[in-house]
């Protein structure tokens, strides 16, 4: 069984692969510390199920994966989303209310981040129409800059199958904002836009 | 616009830009993207995504909060009961387990109860967390190259008072300014490097000061707090004097520049 010291030391390790999972499910930074709190005491507690020489991250992984969803149930605004790569070219027509829900990042005072930008908020709101599992992938290689067998590892997965989820998924997020952008606005232009 | 089949650019572009191409093919396909204007402003959009989710999704460091809460004892889960004698010592078992939460039941009625351990309320993140995160992103601001009508204008949209800071000395270079979350109601933080070394200031309103515990000592920081007019600061640094906080002042916004005004 893991002894506390030990289960904080991976716990820490892991930290921020896990935060990415539970943003990647939630849509929300806040949500996604209030999550991980939660998966992490859940861990703690059934820390003598894990299997000594196991995945401990894959482990974590699925307990935050369960986590966010009950955080998503108990808020009623899940809504089934495909997760198999092929369908989600047809991803156009899922209902803009789960959308709506991925549109902004709020903080613990109920405002945008001052540097969330108009592209930032296009680009969350495009993100909530990609299946939980292909964002969890997605947000795993880009911001984490996992190699393909290790983002498999964490969430379970086949590794073509992680590959597969991060590319339409990127194919998705420029085929939603390609329309949208509205000419070539720069990075300043619209932080001017913004104040 | 060329389909994927008759332009191998376009038929690589996912594995290009996902940087899973050998050199000498990514080299061609580098080449392709500089000619053709549809190519590159279709991978320049992909930059831009991926950019966006990197300032988005940064992802923190565990809270001290959290964990100090993983520290506490908290005992691991009982595993399933299955009884492994007979059916009268299993009924016996029972009853007499019966007549213990009946007796528990009225001694817990009756008698005075210690305080129940709920779980912890979710604490204002430390300054020193903060910080650390700051670092451990590679010291990052939300606005980098701000006038001084964006740094005045941040600090009067969120804090209710804007703020202008002197010309800091040789040696010491403004980073920028960043929404610190979960500290307070909407801290901003200033962030400088004076030496080399990451300094920042949290700003939040007076009134929404937390008062917050100086940082131990094993982390080699030093927190000089100053009170500004309506507002509170606190110098997080690694150096034993304030460097940055006395620069700050309280001030109305001046005037944009005439490229942002409407």
């Amino acid at each position: 069984m893991l002894d506390v010291e030990t289960f904080t030391a991976l716990l820490t390790r892991a930290f921020r692969r896990l935060w990415l999972i539970a943003a990647a499910i939630s849509g929300d930074r806040t949500e996604a510390d209030d999550i991980v709190q939660e998966a992490a005491l859940v861990g703690l507690r059934k820390r003598d199920e894990f299997v000594a020489g196991t995945n401990f991250m894959a482990w974590m992984s699925q307990i935050v994966r369960l986590t966010a969803l009950n955080h998503l149930r108990k808020a009623g605004h899940r809504i089934p989303v495909p997760t198999d790569p092929s369908v989600l070219d047809h991803l156009g027509s899922v209902s803009a209310s789960h959308a709506d829900h991925h549109s902004g990042s709020i903080g613990n005072d109920g405002l945008l981040p001052h540097n969330q930008t108009d592209f930032d908020d296009r680009v969350l709101s495009a993100l909530g129409s990609v299946s939980d599992v292909a964002r969890a992938c997605l947000l795993l290689r880009t911001v984490q800059d996992l190699s393909y067998a290790e983002i498999a590892e964490t969430l379970q997965i086949p590794e073509g199958t992680a590959m597969s989820h991060v590319h339409r998924a990127k194919q998705l997020l420029r085929e939603r904002l390609k329309g949208r952008q509205g000419g070539a606005l720069t990075g300043s232009d619209e932080r001017q836009r913004h104040e | 616009m060329s389909s994927p089949e008759q332009n191998p650019a376009r038929r690589d572009l996912d594995a290009f830009l996902d940087r899973m191409l050998p050199p000498h093919v990514r080299e061609n396909i580098a080449r392709e993207v500089g000619r053709d204007r549809e190519l590159r402003a279709e991978v320049e959009l992909q930059e831009r995504i991926d950019a966006s989710l990197r300032r988005t999704f940064l992802a923190p460091a565990p809270s001290a909060a959290l964990l100090a809460q993983l520290q506490q004892p908290a005992p691991p889960t009982t595993r399933s009961f299955r009884p492994r004698f007979g059916k009268r010592w299993f009924t016996l078992s029972i009853a007499l387990v019966a007549v213990g939460v009946s007796w528990g039941t009225v001694a817990w009625i009756l008698l005075p109860r210690p305080e129940v351990r709920r779980p912890a309320a979710r604490q204002p993140l430390p300054l020193v967390d903060a910080y650390q995160r700051q670092v451990d992103g590679g010291f990052k601001p939300d606005l980098a190259n701000a006038d001084e009508h964006s740094f005045a204008a941040t600090f009067f949209s969120r804090q209710g008072q804007g703020v202008r800071i002197r010309p800091l000395p040789k040696g010491s270079q403004l980073v920028g300014l960043a929404h610190i979350n979960g500290c307070g109601p909407g801290t901003t933080a200033v962030m400088a490097r004076v030496g080399g070394s990451p300094v920042m200031v949290f700003v939040d309103r007076l009134d929404a000061d937390t008062h917050p515990d100086p940082p131990a000592a094993c982390t080699g920081l030093h927190m000089f707090r100053r009170e500004m007019g309506p507002l509170v600061a606190y110098e997080l640094s690694p150096l034993d004097k304030p460097s940055v906080v006395s620069d700050l002042y309280p001030a109305d916004v001046p005037a944009a520049p005439s490229s942002v005004r409407r």
